[in-house]
């Protein structure tokens, strides 16, 4: 009896409690989470928060990117620098036995333990677009520059997306290694970019495509109105350019970055002068690229910044080269007018020994005496039927460039010999071995290119 | 009863106020979790890896020191989380399993204060290794891995992490066979000191020995990345309560998963708000952009959520802990 109103003056104090502690856990709990979201808040602007979460990312990609970053970083302590060691140890052990499926696997865990890390992206890029393709033939080689681009363009700019760097890299890479021909799968590279780029204009398809690309539609606006035409985003080119600006556009790019850059930009512009005109083939997987004059002025601005760079000589000869190359695109183009016109215009620049215009073609197509005479008289035929089943109006300057040099070769029988040429072009085609040099970029449109070449070892172009 | 009703009656003791129990519950569990072989593992292994570090950051192709800081910090937020979880998770569940608590808390010892005593003593112990692991950091950071092979070694910051290892090894030793203090015990104690001395001394010897006091070397970064570690370990220290007291014998295992969720959280999830966010806390990031920095303001509402967090944890382990006793 006596013992029920101690224990109800004991459970008082803990009835009490219970509640206070309950207030005590609300209140907590309500204030962790307004300082949570504050803090979110101050990370992003005092640039705390991984990088991830910034751009034009998925939430759930975005969460995926951090929650990697973090674990990464964070979780391992200590064993990220012994993995990254073992990793590095390993990845050169088997890119030394060419096992390049195992080098490129490792490349990715390397870049996923060093995300922030620069120059850790590219080098790995680097390794993945110039180290292994020459070990695989032509053919194979596209998809292993596509990883090189996927891994700086949709990983490290995911990681680091302020990077100048990277995107030099990018730029770096679109320009030299796709866009110009030190490596013999060269057209495969340029035509497999242009067929997954291949869309009408303002589709679902293009803004999907555009988005898988990384290209801002505002940004390639801006350029076109900038360059004086609409860039077409099947050329590699456009796309080194895009990411050359891209970069140069960013605060506090080193002036070594910005030189790179603009240096990268100008390449890229000379390359849609040279070749930024997409003809497609009949068969729809093959791409050629012509020469598009509407980037004349945009290539001839390149060597305004060059005149500072350069002595008076070599800016004579890219002058001469830049003067060359107009004079040819006019003509490919079916202007021979304002071919003839420049070449007179420009007569001291572009033949200093002596010389007409047909000359200058003629050393042109046949590259400067590498490619014979019936060689490049075959390549020109076969052009010439690629283009016509593409319905190109160049299709007839081809048979033009033939024409003049079978009358060089045999001016009496030129004209008969044409056919027989033809034929000859074809039976050249069908050799299973490509021909390394050729004198412009329409090989492309022969469906048979690459086919059974032999993997070919060289040092991939690097510069 | 039987003592007669003439004799006077003695009032019982008053109690002691909170705060000075919690401190003595602290300070016993402090010695407690310095004295656990799991402690001095820790901090002797995250040494070695500090000391590792600057031959372990050589494939970064650039920024080795970014990348050496960045680890070092991640290690040394691991070794802060372990320890506070293996301590409070040692302190509080094997006292709730024995029924020490109950009998503890059966004298006017409230569990709150029961709780928080413990949990200090533990962030005590979390706080003397993270001195000794932090300054560990900031010589190898001093040492730093060579920017190109020419460069001078710094044999003074390297001498002086030695010296303060063998000194406190050496006290270690001496209290031991003295049976003064256990060796662990003695050996961090002595650490406590030693290490932030050779901080010090470095702090007035160049890279080449000469006599030219500056802390140029020093990034304060390092400094804040290190106290929001130890504000981490607070408050999953306060989570590993609440746990020993919900389930004593899952309550380690629990947490290091609590851990992983707590890193593996994309900021984004918002609804996870509930669970403790450890993101909040990870600065990585700071050592690779050199615009970016960690301002006091962000140290300070960083403690304030780690404060809110971990009180509002402690409340519930403290309200359970009641509920047990009755």
């Amino acid at each position: 009896m006596t013992s029920a109103p101690t224990q109800g003056q004991r459970s008082a104090p803990k009835v009490r409690f219970g509640w206070v502690a309950g207030a005590w856990i609300v209140a907590g709990l309500a204030g962790a989470l307004a300082l949570r979201s504050h803090l979110l808040e101050e990370r992003r602007e005092l640039r705390l928060a991984p990088p991830a979460t910034a751009g034009d990312v998925s939430t759930v990609r975005r969460a995926l990117g951090e929650r990697r970053l973090v674990l990464f970083s964070a979780g391992l302590g200590v064993f990220r620098p012994l993995a990254i060691d073992f990793l590095w140890l390993r990845a050169a052990h088997v890119q030394r036995k060419g096992e390049s499926f195992e080098a490129a696997a490792l490349a990715r865990l390397i870049t996923a333990l060093e995300p922030r890390l620069e120059a850790v992206w590219s080098f790995q890029a680097r390794s993945l677009a110039y180290d292994i393709p020459p070990s695989f033939p032509p053919r194979e080689r596209p998809p292993w520059v596509r990883q090189a681009l996927r891994l700086l363009r949709d990983d490290g700019l995911l990681n680091n997306p302020e990077s100048a760097v990277l995107r030099l890299e990018l730029a770096f890479i679109l320009e030299h290694k796709v866009g110009l021909d030190f490596d013999e799968a060269g057209p495969l590279y340029r035509s497999e970019l242009a067929a997954a780029l291949d869309h009408p204009a303002g589709s679902a398809e293009e803004a999907e495509a555009l988005r898988q690309w990384k290209l801002e539609k505002p940004l390639l606006d801006t350029l076109s109105a900038r360059f004086g035409a609409p860039l077409d985003v099947r050329v590699a080119a456009v796309h080194a350019l895009y990411w050359a600006e891209s970069g140069l556009a960013l605060q506090d790019v080193t002036r070594w970055h910005q030189r790179r850059l603009e240096d990268v930009r100008d390449g890229a512009l000379w390359q849609l002068f040279d070749a930024g005109k997409v003809v497609r083939s009949a068969a729809g997987s093959r791409y050629a690229f012509l020469p598009d004059t509407r980037f004349l002025r945009a290539a001839g601005s390149t060597l305004e910044r060059e005149r500072q760079k350069l002595t008076a000589e070599e800016l004579s000869s890219v002058e001469a080269s830049l003067q060359a190359t107009a004079v040819i695109a006019f003509y490919l183009e079916g202007n021979e007018a304002e071919a003839r016109s420049r070449w007179e215009s420009h007569r001291d620049l572009l033949r200093p020994e002596g010389g007409s215009l047909d000359d200058l073609l003629v050393r042109w197509v046949t590259r400067q005496g590498e490619v014979s005479i019936v060689e490049a008289i075959a390549i020109c035929l076969d052009s010439e039927n690629s283009l016509r089943s593409a319905g190109s109006p160049a299709a007839d300057v081809l048979h033009r460039l033939a024409a003049l040099l079978a009358a060089r070769r045999d001016p009496t029988a030129a004209a008969e010999s044409l056919e027989a040429l033809s034929s000859a072009a074809r039976a050249r085609w069908e050799r299973p071995v490509p021909p390394r040099d050729l004198p412009f970029h329409l090989e492309v449109l022969h469906p048979g290119y690459g086919q059974d070449a032999p993997a070919a070892r060289t040092n991939g172009g690097r510069g | 009863m039987t003592s007669g009703a003439g004799a006077p009656r003695v009032p019982p003791p008053s109690p002691p106020p909170p705060w000075v129990g919690a401190f003595v519950i602290a300070r016993a569990t402090r010695i407690e979790a310095a004295r656990q072989p799991v402690h001095i593992i820790v901090v002797a292994a995250t040494l070695f890896a500090f000391a590792l570090s600057p031959a372990l950051a050589m494939f970064s192709l650039s920024d080795d020191l970014s990348l050496l800081k960045d680890f070092g910090v991640s290690t040394a937020l691991l070794s802060s989380l372990l320890l506070a979880a293996f301590g409070t998770a040692s302190a509080v569940s094997r006292e709730v399993e024995l029924g020490t608590a109950q009998t503890l808390l059966s004298k006017p010892v409230h569990p709150w204060t029961f709780l928080a005593g413990k949990l200090l003593g533990v962030l005590w112990a979390v706080a003397a290794a993270g001195v000794i692991c932090g300054a560990g950091l900031v010589l190898a950071v001093r040492v730093g891995p060579p920017a190109h092979a020419h460069e001078a070694v710094d044999w003074p910051a390297i001498a002086a992490a030695g010296s303060a290892v063998l000194v406190s090894v050496a006290w270690g030793v001496g209290r031991s066979l003295a049976r003064a203090a256990t060796f662990p015990l003695a050996a961090l104690r002595a650490a406590v000191f030693t290490f932030p001395a050779a901080v010090l001394l470095v702090s007035i010897v160049d890279r080449s020995g000469s006599l030219r006091p500056s802390l140029d070397w020093l990034d304060p970064s390092v400094v804040k990345a290190l106290c929001l570690n130890l504000l981490a370990s607070a408050l999953f220290g306060a989570v590993t309560a609440l746990l020993s007291v919900a389930m004593p014998r899952g309550a380690l295992p629990a947490t290091l998963v609590l851990v992983v969720v707590g890193l593996s959280l994309g900021t984004d999830l918002s609804l996870l708000g509930l669970l403790p966010d450890l993101q909040i806390f990870w600065v990585g990031e700071v050592f690779y952009r050199p615009d970016s920095r960690i301002p006091w303001a962000y140290l300070v509402a960083c403690a304030a959520y780690s404060a809110a967090y971990g009180s509002a944890a402690l409340a519930a382990a403290a309200w359970l802990l009641g509920r047990k006793e009755s």
